[in-house]
């Protein structure tokens, strides 16, 4: 009797376990369940949700690239036809007036000189472009030490102007005789423009010892340690464009003579 | 009995392995199930990364393209005001009033490219060392740079050292115990003179460099001093000279 009753509580427990299983392994489906549900939708939903962020700002710059453009063709087409009339005149002057048609061609091409000398002219050579952006934070906040300074570009400038640059801009801002590199909130002040990074930086020169100055550099290792991100190449035609704010601001300190008090 | 008994706990036995074996199959179909729902939520990520890299650069790519058409419309904005001012030139006025207004254009650009004399109001900075040597001359090139860059942020118009005009590529290096500024050694003390408006000029060093170069005086020995003065004389930068720091480029303007 014993023995039965022993067997009928071995069998009982083997009930009472397999319940339990069935229940463990019900509750680990239902998590499993919950669990695929819970990701599929927010992946989903995810995607969507980046899908429709990134064509809408993808289409945005596409909308803007291709204003500018229309921008580049009709500026063109002013510019040429403003240019064929300015020709034709000139060339009419020539016939009729030659001694004005003379001094107005010398002092043209003077305005041209100095300005090519001033840094209000568009330039081209051989050189280097720089490219440095802010570091990528592995904490997922951005500190200090991964941002481009005022700075970083300002060393940036003056290691190329060491090296015999003969031209620099900063995102196309024209480096000139009173030109400031300062900070500005979260941007840099240059020529009065409120710059942000990335930053390019092209400069004309020699160009072999413009790269090979600048990689060895100073500055270049402590962009480096800082882990900002930074590309540098050696080009046979980079293109500067002039100074464009050029009025008789840019000068109205300076006198051709001394004061007489 | 006992045989009947030996048998039963055989049967339950059994029962027992079975359920056992069971077990485990489940088990192991619920891991081979949950690793490969794992493994694709992965792949899943992973492409979902590669995704949105290929959309950063995809969007770098068309932020460059909008900075490269931006500068092209400025620069294009630009030839057509010269045009319009060439035309206006050509249009209007008798022929003196026409060399005049390109006289003065010629002039101005001359200035600001320093190749004018200049004078006027402004401030002189002197640098005194109690021993010009390596380290302190080459500790004071950055500060001189920095010092520079606050003077032309503020008003800063034209700038000498030693009187040797600063231009807009003019290097400011340290060699040995001298600076190199457009390739001349100039040796200590250094006087820099600035013409610009002289409050505007003062105060702008009074925040960050004039604590710099006290500091650096403090340790090194010397004196930082500013003076105000009204009749600051620049000289030009030579034209001979400046063919030699343009002569590796060309105006994009013309065909070369």
């Amino acid at each position: 009797m014993d023995s039965i009753n022993d067997s009928d509580t071995i069998e009982y427990k083997m009930k009472k376990q397999k319940k339990t299983a069935l229940i463990v392994f019900f509750a680990v489906f239902v998590c499993l369940g919950v669990f695929v549900a819970v990701q599929t939708a927010t992946a989903r939903a995810n995607d969507k949700k980046e899908a429709a962020k990134q064509s809408k700002t993808i289409s945005d710059y596409q909308k803007q690239i291709e204003s500018l453009e229309e921008d580049v063709a009709a500026l063109s087409g002013e510019i040429s036809e403003m240019s064929s009339e300015y020709d034709s005149k000139m060339s009419q002057l020539a016939e009729n007036d030659n001694d004005f048609f003379r001094i107005l061609e010398f002092y043209n091409s003077s305005i041209e000189k100095y300005g090519f000398y001033a840094g209000t002219r568009d330039v081209t050579g051989k050189g280097i472009e720089i490219s440095i952006d802010d570091g990528n934070p592995t904490s997922g906040t951005v500190t200090n030490y991964l941002l481009v300074h005022d700075s970083t570009l300002l060393n940036i400038v003056n290691a190329l102007r060491d090296s015999g640059a003969q031209a620099i801009s900063v995102n196309g801002e024209r480096i000139v005789s009173d030109t400031e590199i300062i900070c500005m909130g979260t941007g840099i002040k240059v020529n009065d423009k409120k710059l942000f990074a990335p930053f390019s930086i092209k400069a004309i020169g020699n160009s072999d010892i413009l790269y090979s100055d600048f990689v060895n550099s100073s500055i270049y290792k402590n962009i480096i340690t800082a882990d900002l991100l930074v590309n540098v190449t050696e080009s046979d035609a980079v293109k500067i464009a002039g100074f464009t704010g050029f009025s008789d601001e840019n000068v109205k300190y300076l006198k051709d003579s001394e004061d007489v008090e | 009995m006992e045989d009947e008994e030996l048998l039963r706990e055989k049967l339950i036995k059994k029962k027992a392995l079975k359920n056992k074996a069971v077990r485990t199959i489940a088990l192991t179909l619920v891991c081979i199930t949950l690793g490969v729902i794992v493994s694709f939520e992965y792949k899943s990520i992973i492409q979902q990364q590669e995704n949105e890299q290929k959309q950063v650069s995809t969007k770098t790519e068309a932020q460059g393209r909008i900075i490269e058409l931006i500068a092209e419309v400025e620069a294009l904005k630009q030839s057509k005001a010269e045009l319009e001012d060439k035309l206006e030139i050509l249009d209007n006025g008798t022929n003196e009033e026409k060399i005049e207004k390109l006289r003065q254009e010629n002039d101005l650009l001359k200035k600001f490219a320093g190749l004018t004399e200049v004078y006027g109001q402004g401030i002189v900075v002197t640098l005194k060392y109690d021993d010009a040597n390596d380290v302190s001359v080459s500790l004071s090139a950055s500060l001189i740079q920095s010092l520079i860059n606050e003077l032309k942020a503020s008003s800063a118009q034209a700038i000498s050292i030693n009187g040797e005009r600063i231009l807009s590529m003019t290097e400011v290096r340290a060699v040995n115990n001298y600076l190199a500024v457009n390739g001349t050694s100039l040796y200590a003390p250094y006087t820099i003179s600035v013409i610009g408006s002289p409050t505007s000029l003062e105060s702008s060093l009074g925040v960050s460099i004039k604590p710099k170069f006290d500091n650096f005086f403090a340790t090194y020995g010397g004196s930082f001093e500013v003076k105000y003065e009204n009749n600051i004389h620049i000289s030009a930068y030579s034209e001979e000279m400046i063919e030699n720091k343009t002569n590796m480029m060309f105006d994009a303007s013309k065909d070369n």
